[in-house]
């Protein structure tokens, strides 16, 4: 083969991959219903390597403030006052813009998300029946076991247990745990933030008291 | 016919952005040094064995049973890997074992990083295989490093169009308010900033659209002059605003960090030099300091060495 044939097919090779490899990539961000199989190839391919999840805070910035409480039971189960980590942690944060403190204020963040995630999922999941169940109690309690058992619930308890653990210097009986959203008042209308909350049913450690 | 040869040629014929990468990889491996090290203070909590669970994907190797406990040694590795990448001391290996492990100390932590620490990642994947295509000549491994330069660029630009497409397509972006919201939550804000914008303003406004017009604008204009070098000072303006006043920090640099792909050849092998001019004068400086430190004492008017007193 000739120098200026070998050019020519390594760079038509070259470009082919490259073409392909970035068309499978805007495949899986641009996501479009009609090809939704070649989609699902493209995500086979760029998933593992290349993932394109960019946010930026797209589509919609967030329009709240986000807090996990915890609030810790003694050896005798007498409830310790809330508390919540976000608030020292973001006032480190704010001190030391490029210190550690800017990722561990994302970890309870994190554990608020995964909660407000399973709360969603609930609702969505557990339908109220107005003809067996009319003042919507059953509705709620199954709702409520249902957060209470989910994966989420348990990751932020057991964070939560290490921290009551590190304040009561030992173990704790148990732990409640309740996330809080600040919602950010529109612009133009400076009002205060309206607060919205779900607390969780206490976690007991070893039976409850 | 023809200018698919042209562009075969551009492609084969040699490396042209030997500098821009060069430089690439020197920032980007600087950047993971930060990102790591100012993770470090607080290693357990992102990667230990109670940190929040991994992605689960391949490389989540740390949240395996019995791995966990390794992450100070995954952790040192990847620190390893990076200092030995910037002095250029084992280029190829320090490429691939940094790209791997940059890769499961993500997944394990994947809770806590963001669209910088990913951005990064992609391009460690594409420094490394340049890495590897360099030890090698002819027109197949011009043709790698070429497109894994194009790859780069193209990736900056994938993020801007889609995250700008993304918020024009929301709601809050399009009405002006997307940076009021921002600088209004207490995670991405400074008290200041939220005192200061309480209640919107027409600056904010104009800056929600300079943003959108920004990322809308970058994938088209990026890539030729005279345009370019304004796009990317705006755009490093917006980062290190993102990073300070935002204080996401780590994507904030990261995005500086990933501009130099942009550069010119030239421009790449100036800014290059200038900083190891200034890191050389700055290693003088303290050699000077610390041998000043150690000199024996001399007499002002003759010059001449004074012997210590030694007291009985």
């Amino acid at each position: 083969m000739t120098p200026a044939r070998r050019t020519l097919v390594i760079g038509v090779a070259g470009m082919t991959a490259f073409f392909l490899h970035w068309f499978a990539i805007a495949l899986t961000v641009g996501r479009p219903p009609a090809l939704a199989r070649t989609v699902a190839v493209a995500d086979a391919y760029a998933e593992p390597l290349f993932r394109q999840r960019w946010r930026l805070f797209a589509p919609e910035p967030s329009t709240m403030s986000r807090k996990l409480l915890y609030r810790c039971a003694d050896a005798a189960g007498a409830w310790a006052p809330w508390q919540t980590p976000v608030d020292d942690l973001l006032a480190r944060h704010y001190r030391w813009r490029i210190s550690h403190h800017g990722k561990l204020v994302r970890i309870p963040l994190y554990h608020n998300r995964q909660i407000t995630g399973a709360i969603a999922r609930a609702t969505e999941d557990i339908r109220c029946d107005r003809a067996t169940d009319p003042d919507g109690v059953a509705c709620a309690r199954a709702r409520e076991r249902a957060v209470h058992e989910s994966a989420a619930h348990r990751e932020a308890a057991r964070y939560a247990a290490r921290r009551c653990a590190a304040d009561l210097g030992r173990a704790p009986r148990g732990v409640q745990l309740r996330v809080e959203h600040h919602s950010v008042a529109p612009p133009g209308s400076h009002r205060s933030p309206a607060v919205t909350f779900y607390q969780l049913d206490p976690v007991w450690i070893g039976g409850a008291p | 016919m023809t200018r698919l040869v042209r562009w075969s040629q551009w492609l084969c014929d040699a490396p042209r952005m030997p500098a821009v990468e060069s430089l690439t990889r020197s920032l980007v491996y600087a950047w993971c040094i930060y990102a790591t090290l100012a993770m470090v203070p607080a290693a357990g909590e992102f990667w230990g064995p109670h940190a929040p669970p991994g992605s689960g994907d391949l490389f989540d190797v740390l949240s395996r049973p019995g791995f966990a406990p390794l992450y100070p040694v995954v952790v040192a590795a990847f620190l390893a890997a990076c200092v030995c990448g910037l002095f250029g001391r084992l280029p190829r290996t320090c490429a691939v074992v940094a790209l791997v492990l940059q890769r499961v100390l993500v997944a394990r932590a994947w809770a806590v990083f963001d669209g910088g620490d990913r951005l990064i990642g992609q391009l460690l994947f594409y420094l490394a295989v340049a890495q590897l295509a360099a030890a090698h000549t002819g027109p197949l491994a011009n043709a790698i490093r070429n497109l894994c330069g194009l790859s780069m660029r193209v990736q900056l630009c994938v993020m801007y169009g889609a995250a700008g497409l993304s918020k024009w397509a929301g709601e809050h972006w399009p009405a002006g308010d997307g940076l009021y919201y921002v600088l209004q939550t207490d995670e991405y804000s400074l008290p200041a900033a939220q005192a200061l914008f309480a209640g919107g303003s027409v600056v904010l406004a104009l800056a929600t659209y300079v943003v959108i017009l920004f990322q809308l604008s970058f994938p088209f204009l990026v890539w030729r002059d005279p345009v370019r070098r304004p796009l990317l000072a705006l755009g490093a303006l917006i980062h290190l605003q993102i990073a300070l006043v935002n204080g996401i920090a780590s994507f904030g640099f990261a995005l500086v960090v990933a501009y130099s792909v942009f550069y010119t050849d030239d421009e790449a092998r100036r800014l290059r030099a200038r900083i190891v001019n200034l890191g050389r004068r700055v290693a003088d400086r303290g050699r000077q300091r610390a041998s000043a430190s150690h000199e024996q004492p001399r007499d002002v008017a003759t010059g001449t060495p004074i012997a210590p007193r030694l007291d009985p």
